[in-house]
């Protein structure tokens, strides 16, 4: 502080001093005017010029006004009647001296208006520019640490002094970016967050992003701020630009990173899709081969181990099916061909495919006497049956009773398949339709797999535009329901 | 004994081929396999076999222009055999002649089936179209245009006895949605399939079918109908 008074009262000094010799010139000047007998008009023109150039090359209207009423004393000292008095003897000299006082006085005025617009004007100039240079060096920049590195440099070129960028990364340690005046260079270091008050003391802390994001800080010296107070204004603006830059920079990154994410995902399900495809025919292989096998071995044991065989390649048969559809659903591969159907034709072939599977289990089929036709991909529907059917089947014992009820209202049509089976427990309840759900708990003799039969019901009913539930019912065993919109249009809706 | 039929099997794959073979020859059929659809065609027309049975993903050449060709200048009865999502090939198989199809993986059974329905269908003479028929319960007579289940008649109204007879008469063997619409309608447009369902529903309500166990007709979802063979 002490030091900036000192400054301030030099360069007063200074002015004082310039506004006392151009006084002094054009006093000598006149005087060496009137030796010559020049006209004493010329006397006033030379005193006022005195005061334009004391306005132009001195701060603020305060030298000028002092010039003014100085040029006025003086004249009136040194040329007017009576000599070296402050008396006026000629009324034509005190209208001489006063209209000169307000010529100089407006001049001065006028010309202190002008520099100071001047002197704005070129500030502005200047901000725009140093705004602008920041903002194409950050765009040029790719990568949030580009970015820092950027910022600091455009800071340190701005302030003359040398900046910190403290960039957080994830493992709870921050980038340290510090660009010094002179060599141009950005020095990036890793720090740990204990050590950062090291570096933001005695420094002004701005803070980039807003809530949601955080980009980190820039530190700068406080001593070097104070001195600019114009590129101190700046600060807000420039925090702006690297916050916008920054998100720029995150933005890109994060469809980056959801691209790859994309691209892997379509890569593992392309190689889950050909691996399926290609165990098909030889799974066909085996399980034929085997069934084959069981008929014509003789001795019992073998028949049995054949047996064993051929259930396993159908289970896997199954299996590789059931992935197939999924990835092709997931793929959006699966194209619908909706045609009208008859909900019970459906319902039927469901059902006399599950009574293979079914062996003694009672199975009810409930329809109404009207037919109903519906907008539907028979095929799909039918998995959609047979995977609900096949649940029905693994959660009851072999005297169990599964139910299929058709139904409707005014805009659907429901499919009920409920059980006597053993129910959904309740923990497996809000998973019981997702891929790759396995059940903590398994009945005896239960398979271990993956429940993909359930999620490929509920992506071809929603593909329909229906909806599917699961509840168990009040005595026992579950339910699984289904809609099917009776119309079209409502596809695809959640 | 020897049953004196020979069975051309079409495969690429050896190991289905193989127990293909390994079956028919157990129930003493002669076998000719192949893997290629070139191969296939020699075979048919030098050696004569009773039945084919067709992979339709051959490597060389599709499927259903083989039927096409020897179609053309022959009823030899064809069995065709398919991926699951071959379902357009399979009914453009059958639409081209093939007289029944499976979809792999199928069962020996299945196979046996179709063979035993082709060959019994074989050694029947053409029977007059209309004289009258049965088929189990159901006894159906073209000329009078009645149908009797169990002794009883049941009343049809003239296309539902069209469609009727239509699949009586081909008992065991499915009948694809455009065929039944051609022979019955004598046109098939793609409006009339809603046409079809409903009638067939109505046929079904009429020989009190029971859904979860019919005792007439399949339905083969996508594919069409299929009237179950008695004899079977």
């Amino acid at each position: 502080m002490k030091k900036i008074l000192a400054k301030d009262i030099g360069s007063i000094g200074i002015h004082i001093l310039f506004m006392i010799l151009m006084l002094t010139v054009a006093t000598i000047c006149s005087l060496a005017l009137r030796e010559l007998g020049i006209a004493d008009a010329n006397v006033v023109v030379v005193y006022v010029l005195s005061v334009l150039l004391v306005a132009r090359f001195t701060k603020g209207y305060a030298y000028g006004i002092m010039a003014s009423l100085l040029a006025m004393i003086s004249y009136n000292f040194f040329f007017t009647e009576p000599y070296h008095t402050l008396n006026v003897y000629h009324v034509s000299d005190i209208f001489t001296i006063a209209i000169m006082f307000a010529a100089s006085f407006l001049t001065s005025a006028l010309t202190s208006k002008l520099l100071q617009a001047t002197r704005l004007a070129k500030e502005r100039e200047q901000q725009t520019n140093i705004l602008f240079q920041i903002s194409s060096s950050l765009a040029k920049a790719s990568g949030v640490s580009e970015v820092a590195a950027a910022s600091v440099l455009c800071l340190t070129n701005l302030l003359h002094t040398d900046v910190i960028y403290l960039l957080p990364k994830e493992n709870n340690s921050n980038m340290l970016y510090r660009s010094s005046p002179g060599n141009g260079n950005v020095t990036i270091r890793d720090i740990g967050f204990e050590k950062i008050d090291a570096f933001t003391e005695n420094r002004s802390v701005v803070p980039i992003g807003d809530l949601g994001n955080r980009y980190g800080v820039v530190c700068i010296p406080t001593p070097s701020l104070q001195e600019n107070p114009g590129r101190q204004e700046l600060l807000p603006a420039i925090a702006m630009q690297i916050q916008i830059a920054m998100d720029r920079e995150r933005l890109s990154e994060e469809k980056k990173r959801a691209d790859a994410e994309i691209e892997r995902e379509k890569f593992r399900s392309n190689l889950l899709c050909a691996i399926s495809h290609d165990l098909r025919t030889p799974l066909a292989g085996i399980s034929g081969t085997a069934e084959a096998l069981t008929y014509s071995l003789k001795d019992e044991t073998d028949r049995s181990l054949v047996h064993g065989i051929y259930e396993e390649a159908n289970w896997l048969t199954q299996m590789v099916e059931n992935i197939l559809s999924l990835t092709k659903f997931e793929d959006g591969k699966i194209t619908l061909k909706k045609q009208p159907e008859a909900v019970e034709e459906v319902v039927g072939q469901a059902v006399s495919h599950i009574r293979k599977t079914a062996g003694t289990r009672e199975l009810i089929v409930e329809i109404p006497e009207d037919i109903l036709i519906v907008p539907m991909d028979a095929k799909l529907i039918l998995q959609v049956l047979i995977n609900l059917l096949d649940n029905a089947v693994k959660h009851t014992d072999p005297n169990g009773r599964i139910r299929i009820k058709i139904s409707k209202d005014k805009r659907n049509i429901w499919l009920d398949v409920s059980d006597n089976g053993s129910g959904i427990k309740q923990s497996d309840m809000p998973n019981v339709f997702e891929a790759f759900y396995s059940k903590e708990t398994r009945r005896e003799g239960e398979r271990k797999g993956i429940g993909l039969g359930l999620s490929i019901a509920r992506a071809i009913v929603r593909a329909h535009g229906g909806r599917i539930f699961a509840e168990n019912n009040p005595d026992n065993g579950a339910t699984f329901r289904f809609s099917l919109p009776l119309k079209e249009s409502s596809n695809y809706e959640e | 004994m020897k049953n004196e039929k020979t069975m051309l099997i079409v495969e690429d794959d050896k190991q289905i081929q193989l127990f293909i073979r390994f079956t028919l020859e157990n129930q003493q059929f002669e076998t000719i396999s192949v893997t290629t659809g070139a191969e296939a065609l020699r075979a048919i027309s030098m050696n004569a076999p009773d039945i084919v049975i067709l992979d339709l993903g051959l490597p060389d050449m599709d499927g259903v222009d083989i039927i096409r060709t020897v179609r053309s200048y022959s009823q030899l009865p064809i069995i065709v055999v398919s991926a699951r999502d071959q379902d357009k090939e399979k009914i453009e198989a059958l639409d081209a002649g093939a007289d029944d199809y499976l979809t792999k993986p199928f069962s020996i059974n299945e196979l046996m089936a179709r063979i035993r329905v082709i060959l019994r269908h074989n050694s029947q003479p053409t029977a007059n179209i209309d004289a009258p028929f049965r088929n189990g319960d159901l006894e159906i007579d073209p000329e009078k245009h009645v149908v009797h289940l169990k002794g009883t008649e049941i009343h049809f109204t003239p296309m539902e006895f069209k469609i009727l007879s239509l699949l009586a008469r081909n008992p065991g063997k499915v009948l694809t949605y455009s065929y039944i619409l051609r022979s019955v309608w004598g046109s098939y447009l793609d409006s009339d399939a809603q046409s079809l369902r409903v009638f067939m529903a109505n046929i079904r309500r009429k020989l009190g079918e029971d859904l979860a166990n019919p005792q007439y007709i399949i339905t083969e979802i996508g594919i069409g109908y299929r009237m179950i063979d008695s004899q079977q």
